[in-house]
């Protein structure tokens, strides 16, 4: 019992070092790398532009204060099986969430510092920060992330789960208020409020049992959650979309679908009405728009409607194998040059069309008609490339 | 001549499952498939629906083979596979159209054709429901009707009894028996042996990866128990002498 959690965090350590492999494969670092390169600099150029002891600077940072506290969660990798298995371990399964608490502590207070510090430059801009301020500062933040996972670790209890709407509030208003503290007075009085906080919430929650079902729902919702992450990136198998018929696309996949084209006739239905693929495809596309818009640079901008097309493609080009568990794909007396011109009529009307929405993205907060223009000849060679070169390659291989 | 298999070595991986199968399906003809489960049945179908290759041997349909013309071959093979597999985001109606579309079906014909079916098995006023929404046994259903609305020349039907209510098992066996007058083969690998009995006019005994006997009950009758002894007997002894081994 005492080395279940290790191995299990161990386990799941690896698991997640995989999946981050592939998050980071070459495609997508380039890609990140412009992402966060762009959101820096436009976050930079931004700060320029406020004006010292504007009202509602303080009030943003109490928000990103009370946000960063719900990054990283309580994790328990406890498993569908183990009220069956561990049933008669009773006094085990508190150690063994003690150090699940702790394994969760140590990442929650990472995530939360290292997310905090992004808010300390627009601070400075406001209000002069000594050290000792910044110090307080991220005392105030590691109890307040201490007291947020005690209530977390509450919820799974027999005592306290049936209270789960005033511990999710405890979870956000105890938040907001050190942030308040923190902001309003000073990073002083949010420490001393935050210390307080947590040895009340502490000494209230004390007795714990664990509430099994709360336990396994509580970590298969994380876990869909961490794998719904991986998903926008790779193919997580546990991630399944669900289907939706989706009456209001009827035209939309008329219009996707060559009329008496098998392989078009299933592309179509199957990326409208599959919420995984049509819903990354829409979120990667209105990501983009947003991004593309608020960057202050044309030329940027100009890569970045290339960049995001690139990034959408790779994505929708998957699709091609999404019917390749079905095994009547196989007995159709369909040729296989069919099926791939099929596919790459569905990419050019797909790609088209939302490549057209990341253009008039380009147009920016200007209207830079430069950008948009160069934006379109250069996405228009992009897409050429990709669909009648850069796939038929692929798919050769 | 419909299906001809011969000398047929052929497997999953390097290790071949079947070793030299022969038989033949005549059009017009019921063929039962049987044996104990690994004894080679599920492979020898995909390797006549093409989802494996032979190792050795080959495999014919009036005489076009996979390697050799794979369009003009499954264009003549529908199969009912053992559990239902379907489209998740395509309805009950977009099934049919697409298999029509797949087999380039006449629409108006077929989708007489297919209406009866849907008729027979209670699935007509179900034509936009998407799988999610069905149970095994209309999955089952659905699977039964997108292969039978078709002119295939050969039927491959792996294990279609489970899940099926006795009503549907009777209108499939009618079904089968329509197919037979127009002069198509059907496959049909079972474990329901009573009804393999009465409705199959051959059998193959499979084991092992080998044909262990095959002919009409008669023929099975002569050379193992004796002249009264019914196909389960037969399978029965099989059984047992495999165990034994």
């Amino acid at each position: 019992m005492n080395s279940l959690f290790k191995n299990r965090r161990q386990r799941h350590l690896l698991q997640l070092m995989k999946y981050w492999r592939l998050v980071f494969n070459d495609q997508f670092t380039i890609a990140l790398f412009f992402m966060f390169g762009a959101l820096a600099y436009t976050y930079a150029q931004w700060l320029k532009t406020l004006t010292p002891g504007a009202w509602w600077i303080r009030w943003l940072l109490i928000i990103w204060f009370v946000l960063v506290m719900q990054v990283g969660r309580m994790a328990t990798l406890i498993k569908p099986a183990d009220p069956v298995f561990l049933l008669p371990q009773a006094d085990g399964i508190k150690k063994y969430l003690n150090q699940a608490f702790l394994y969760s502590t140590v990442l929650g207070e990472l995530m939360s510092l290292g997310l905090l510090t992004i808010e300390l430059p627009m601070a400075m801009i406001d209000v002069k920060m000594s050290a000792a301020n910044i110090l307080a500062l991220f005392i105030a933040v590691f109890f307040a992330k201490l007291s947020w996972l005690v209530l977390a670790k509450a919820r799974l209890s027999l005592q306290w789960s049936r209270h789960q709407k005033l511990l999710r509030a405890g979870q956000w208003l105890l938040p907001l208020l050190i942030g308040i503290m923190s902001w309003l007075l000073s990073p002083l009085w949010g420490s001393v409020v935050s210390l307080l906080i947590w040895l009340a919430v502490s000494i209230r929650l004390k007795k714990q049992d664990l509430d099994w079902r709360a336990a396994v729902d509580g970590e298969q919702h994380r876990m869909y959650d961490v794998y719904r992450f991986f998903n926008l990136f790779t193919d997580v198998p546990s991630v399944k979309g669900g289907i939706k018929r989706r009456a209001w696309a009827q035209g939309l996949i008329k219009w996707l679908t060559i009329p008496n084209h098998a392989w078009s006739y299933l592309y179509a239905r199957g990326f409208i009405r599959d919420t995984e693929t049509s819903g990354l495809v829409a979120r990667l596309t209105i990501v983009g728009m947003l991004i593309i818009f608020f960057v202050p640079l044309g030329w940027l901008r100009c890569i970045l409607v290339l960049l995001f097309i690139y990034l959408i493609a790779m994505q929708l080009m998957t699709f091609v194998d999404h019917y390749q568990n079905n095994v009547f794909t196989h007995l159709y007396p369909i040729d296989q040059v069919t099926q791939l011109t099929d596919f790459q009529a569905f990419l050019k009307k797909v790609m088209g069309s939302l490549s057209l929405l990341l253009i008039l993205a380009a147009l920016g907060r200007s209207l830079d008609w430069l950008s948009m223009l160069s934006s379109l000849a250069l996405a228009v060679l992009e897409l050429y490339w990709l669909i009648n070169i850069y796939f038929k390659k692929k798919m050769q291989k | 001549m419909a299906l001809e298999v011969k000398h047929l070595t052929g497997g999953y991986s390097q290790l071949p499952v079947l070793k030299d199968v022969s038989f033949d399906v005549q059009p017009g003809e019921l063929v039962g498939l049987i044996g104990l489960n690994g004894a080679g049945k599920s492979t020898t179908i995909n390797h006549v629906i093409g989802l494996l290759r032979p190792f050795l041997g080959s495999i014919a349909l009036n005489g076009q083979s996979l390697q050799e013309n794979a369009a003009a071959y499954k264009q003549q093979i529908a199969y009912v596979p053992e559990t239902p597999i379907l489209y998740d985001e395509l309805t009950l109606k977009e099934h049919l159209e697409l298999t029509m579309m797949a087999y380039g079906l006449d629409h108006d014909q077929t989708w007489e054709k297919a209406h009866r079916l849907l008729k027979t098995f209670r699935l007509d006023n179900k034509l936009d429901w998407f799988p999610a929404d069905f149970s095994k046994g209309m999955k089952q259903k659905v699977m039964i009707v997108s292969a039978f609305m078709t002119n295939a020349k050969l039927f491959i039907v792996d294990e279609p009894f489970y899940g099926l209510d006795p009503l549907a098992v009777h209108d499939l066996l009618n079904l089968i028996e329509e197919k037979k007058a127009q002069g198509a083969g059907i496959l049909m690998s079972t474990h329901v042996l009573d009804t393999a009995q009465r409705y199959c006019d051959r059998f193959i005994l499979l084991a092992h990866g080998q044909v262990k006997a095959h002919g009409t009950l008669n023929e099975l009758q002569q050379k193992a128990a004796g002249a009264d002894s019914t196909l389960d007997d037969i399978y029965l002894r099989l059984a047992r002498d495999e165990r034994d081994e």
